[in-house]
């Protein structure tokens, strides 16, 4: 009985220790983890606040001195840029490791190691999409004594001291203990990777794959006409011309694609000719439209699964400037608010910076040494995405008989592969193979063999322009430091403190040798892209006559540019937004900061300016109910200003809503569109561009478009359409908001959310009412609980050649530690619309901030 | 009758030595004092092993709780309860503390539960953070009175 009961006393001892010390499957060492001492209770020490410290910081050459504002944010002395780019490492990941571990994993295709087998799925895109193959391709051609190669490695310096004092200490964010998986060291090739997920969140589109769906289901036709290449809606280009057509400039080669080499085998892929009756289909698979299309079913619905910050998804960015007599008592000034998704921790990490010869301060990017928005001493910048195409999908001649092959410029080719074994935590490893052709990586076999070309994988000297940028003193050593800069596609926008203003489209625009590169084009070569658009030839502008420089997504040029840029089933906007700015500051005489701010919160809807009288009048003679009229008084009063007490707003944004429903979705359940294949990109609904347009047009011009007829119905024009959506409307708020239209605030309907970066809801802010939408000013994309729009606000107001006031804010804090006062401290001002004080580096630091001297380990 | 004479010179009679004092069944009787002392000891054990990050602390006091009270015949209710008492003091007294120098530490609580996909409330992890210590305490108590029942004499 004792000897009984000593063996169970010890297994059970034995199976406790070990499920507390050990963990099982996703469940975390309990005993370790929750061990007062330590695991996840070391990081209240950090989640405090700060103090006045010295610490040693391997990798410094000199001390650098470190004073935070109340808020966190530091303002850094050092006396090199090695140490400033060491230090800013160091504060980066001091202040946001998991951000910095988790970019990093999602862009190198690791992240399944630490979240378990839900990533699987993003691990596989990235490996095949190549940022980890570009980024060390990027590393391997940069010269480490350069000026971004040194900023990467300091920068490296700087994060890798932090990690090598939490392996002492062991006070490492609860993610990390939670779930036992830590960060390695830190290396400029995961800098660049990061970058590389950037660019890829603002520039890897479908459009050419969702393009062939539409086609495939509406007729070529239909979809040349409602997807055009120039807009049907008229635009407002910032850069008017006159334009130069200067060739092609040659492009590096793709890091993420296969070398052409020698030919496996010369061969006309002609000769092997289908075979005819029953029995295996054809040995060799040349494009068809229906391979396309079924490959574009494959691809677009495993990318469409994916989070919406890995791949391009709406429009994003306002900013504009005005000088000369534009300005109230100045000489310049500038607005700028990127638009991203909204999480917490943010995106940007704010700092100013200063070392002989540098003087910054704004947003930096964590992850990236530099500032990517912000001012120097004599100028400020910012930038929005120029939403030009950069992905182009190729259709792979291949064969049965020929495994592994494709046809290529007269010749079979082996395509490279590339074996990868993504760790996944809690379950076994995976195998993955990717394929290369000279195009790029294969992204599916299904249907029709498609690889494609991203302009992201060809090697961009970012770092080194913006280090370059963050150090320009005027328009032409500004325009100079961006010539390098190649992915993603910007509108740089700048003003400075001599009065001068301006933009420029950076970015590498691609240039086919023939096709319709909106398509999935063949792979044989002879549509293969041949180059960018010369820099010199790209959209651009300086001190324009009207003394106005506005950029909203819109289409920088106009119809008569030389050069293909996309179409409108690319992420153009639709230009409300910038019709909005460009109305604003022309109203004005003398623009002062705060009339900027005030822009930036515009709430107006510039499409419900043009329309709703439109509806007003459709509705005059129509036989409304009670509740209808009622409605109708709603809409016709209303201000067009999508306030959060606004009726008119609900009313007006349902009516859109339902009157593109009543246009198009009968042609699209009459031709079968596969909206369930991707969703997002190809239902009816206001986040399609190009239809948005062509109603807004037919409203205003056309009111009896063949549109309004679909297929089996009687006879219909805008208006009768219009009556329809106005009572479907009414009716679906009805029911949704109650019976009385004086109650139907834009607030019931709409929302913000700042998202968790790490995808847990209790660790986000929001949902909240909130004003605006897609086509505001003040943005708010995404639906109705949006969580897209301006991640940093900013107005710099010149006065001087080296005078401004600045301002900034952006819906987060500076610490990504939930428990820190740091956390969300900006959000409330950000969602009142308040700027804070953008200060310029200190002369002389502040005794009474907190202090950090960064010392050089002495030997 | 036999009288008992008392010599005036011879020394006082010495007194039996002190035997322990037992209950009915023969366990050693110990003050409220000392056993209360030997809570707050086992308790300051558990608690500082926190500081030196010795997480299985809990386990191995529970093993020398379990052997003490073997020997001295505790009951296993009583020895229970003293385990329990002692892992959740052990456990909460550095937390508490924490708390006392102002840091965070439902804040910290609220973040891991939400990162562990529970409700956001932070007393579900201080909890859940006792209730580890605590069965860490419980297998050892029964762990080490087994092995000492093994060597002790039966009675």
């Amino acid at each position: 009985m004792r000897i009984a009961n000593v063996v169970s006393a010890t297994i059970v001892a034995l199976v406790t220790m070990l499920f507390v010390g050990a963990g099982t499957g996703t469940i975390p060492p309990l005993g370790r983890v929750l061990d007062p001492g330590g695991g996840v209770w070391a990081a209240a020490s950090d989640a405090v606040g700060i103090d006045d410290r010295v610490l040693r910081v391997p990798g410094m050459r000199q001390d650098v001195t470190v004073t935070f504002d109340a808020a966190g944010v530091p303002d850094v002395r050092a006396a090199s840029d090695w140490d400033l780019h060491v230090t800013q490492g160091y504060l980066h990941a001091t202040f946001r490791l998991a951000q910095l571990d988790l970019s990093r994993r999602t862009a190198v295709g690791r992240l399944a190691e630490l979240v378990g087998p839900a990533a699987l799925e993003s691990d596989t895109f990235e490996l095949q999409a190549g940022l980890l193959r570009t980024a060390t391709a990027n590393w391997a051609a940069m010269s480490p004594a350069s000026s971004e190669g040194e900023a990467l490695l300091a920068y490296s310096r700087g994060v890798n001291a932090r990690l090598a004092e939490l392996r002492r200490s062991r006070g490492w964010p609860a993610l990390f203990v939670l779930t036992g998986v830590y960060p390695r060291d830190w290396t400029p090739v995961d800098s660049l990777a990061v970058q590389l997920l950037m660019t890829q969140n603002l520039n890897y589109s479908t459009a050419p794959l969702d393009y062939t769906l539409l086609r495939q289901s509406l007729g070529a036709a239909r979809a040349a006409s409602w997807f055009p290449l120039q807009p049907a809606n008229p635009q407002r280009p910032y850069d008017v011309g006159p334009y130069r057509d200067l060739g092609v400039s040659p492009l590096p080669p793709n890091a993420n694609a296969a070398a052409p080499g020698a030919a496996a085998e010369p061969g006309d892929p002609a000769a092997t000719a289908p075979r005819a009756g029953p029995g295996p289909g054809p040995a060799t698979t040349h494009p068809t439209a229906a391979g396309s299309a079924r490959a574009a079913h494959d691809i677009v619905g495993r990318i469409g699964r994916l989070p919406h910050r890995q791949v391009h998804f709406y429009p994003a960015s306002n900013a504009w400037a005005v000088n000369g007599p534009k300005v109230a008592g100045g000489s310049a000034l500038l607005a700028a608010d990127p638009h991203l998704q909204l999480t917490l921790p943010s995106f940007w990490y704010q700092a100013a910076m200063s070392a002989p010869g540098t003087r910054v301060s704004g947003a930096t990017l964590v992850g990236l040494p530099g500032v990517l928005v912000g001012r120097n001493d004599r100028i400020s910048w910012s930038m929005t995405n120029v939403q030009n195409q950069s992905t182009l999908f190729y259709a792979e001649t291949t064969s049965t008989q020929r495994p592994g092959q494709y046809f290529w410029r007269g010749a079979w080719r082996d395509m490279e592969r590339v074996h990868y074994t993504i760790p996944v935590r809690g379950a076994p490893a995976v195998p993955l193979t990717v394929e290369l052709t000279v195009h790029g990586p294969v992204m599916t076999q299904v249907g029709q063999t498609t690889a494609v070309t991203w302009m992201g994988n060809y090697p961009s000297q970012s770092i080194r322009a913006i280090l370059a940028v963050n150090k320009a003193a005027d328009f032409a050593g500004f325009r100079e430091a961006l010539r390098s800069w190649h992915a993603p596609t910007l509108n740089f926008v700048y003003a400075d403190g001599a009065g001068n203003i301006g933009a420029v489209a950076a970015g590498a625009f691609p240039v086919v040798a023939a096709g319709e590169p909106w398509l999935p084009l063949p792979g044989t070569g002879a549509y293969d892209v041949v180059g960018a658009i010369p820099y010199d030839a790209a959209p651009q502008v300086y001190n324009p006559p009207d003394h106005v420089v506005v950029s909203a997504n819109q289409r920088p040029v106009a119809a008569n540019y030389p050069y293909y840029v996309g179409t409108s089933a690319n992420a153009y906007d639709e230009g409300y937004r910038a019709r909005r700015i460009h109305e604003y500051l022309s109203s004005r005489p003398r623009l002062t900061a705060d009339d900027f701010v005030d822009l930036q919160n515009d709430v107006t809807d510039h499409l419900a300016t043009v329309i709703v009288p439109k509806l007003t009048a459709a509705l005059r003679d129509a036989d409304l109910d009670g509740i209808e009229r009622a409605a109708l008084h709603e809409v016709a009063s209303w201000d067009r200003r999508m306030t959060m007490s606004a009726p008119g707003a609900s009313i007006w944004w349902t009516f859109w809503t339902e009157y593109l429903a009543v246009v198009f979705q009968p042609w699209w359940d009459a031709t079968i569109v596969p909206v369930s294949r991707d969703r997002p990109r190809l239902e009816v609904s206001p986040a399609r561009t190009s239809l948005n347009q062509l109603l807004e047009t037919w409203t205003l011009h056309d009111p009896s478009n063949v549109a309004f007829t679909p297929p089996g119905q009687r006879s219909g024009s805008a208006a009768t359409a219009m009556r329809v959506a106005f009572q479907r409307t009414v009716a679906s708020l009805r029911r949704t908001l109650g019976e009385d239209p004086a109650a139907w605030r834009w607030e019931r309907l709409h929302t913000r959310t700042v998202e968790s970066l790490a995808g847990v809801p209790a660790l986000g802010y929001g949902p909240f009412p909130a004003e605006g939408d897609p086509w505001t000013v003040n943005s708010a994309e995404g639906g109705l609980d949006s969580s897209f729009g301006p991640s940093w606000r900013m107005v710099v107001a010149w006065t001087g050649p080296t005078t401004a006031s600045a301002r900034a804010v952006y819906p987060g804090g500076q610490s990504e530690d939930p428990a820190s006062p740091w956390y969300q401290s900006f959000v409330a001002d950000w969602r009142s619309g308040r700027l804070r004080n953008l200060p310029m580096p200190a002369d002389r630091p502040d005794p009474a901030a907190v202090t950090w001297t960064l010392r050089a380990e002495r030997r | 009758m036999t009288e008992i004479r008392v010599d005036p010179t011879s020394p006082a009679p010495v007194a039996a030595p002190a035997r322990p004092v037992t209950d009915g069944e023969g366990r050693i009787a110990r003050s409220v004092t000392t056993r209360f002392g030997e809570v707050v000891a086992a308790t300051a054990a558990v608690s500082l092993a926190t500081a030196v990050r010795l997480w299985f602390a809990p386990f191995a006091v529970g093993v020398a709780i379990g052997v003490t009270t073997r020997v001295r015949g505790v009951r296993s209710r009583r020895a229970l309860v003293s385990t329990i008492a002692v892992m959740t003091a052990g456990w909460a007294a550095p937390l508490a503390l924490r708390a006392l120098d102002g840091q965070p530490v439902l804040a910290v609580a609220r973040v891991t539960a939400a990162f562990a996909g529970l409700p956001a409330n932070g007393w579900i992890v201080v909890a859940v953070t006792l209730v580890v210590g605590v069965i860490q305490g419980l297998a050892g108590l029964w762990f080490g009175r087994a092995v000492a029942g093994l060597f002790r004499r039966p009675r």
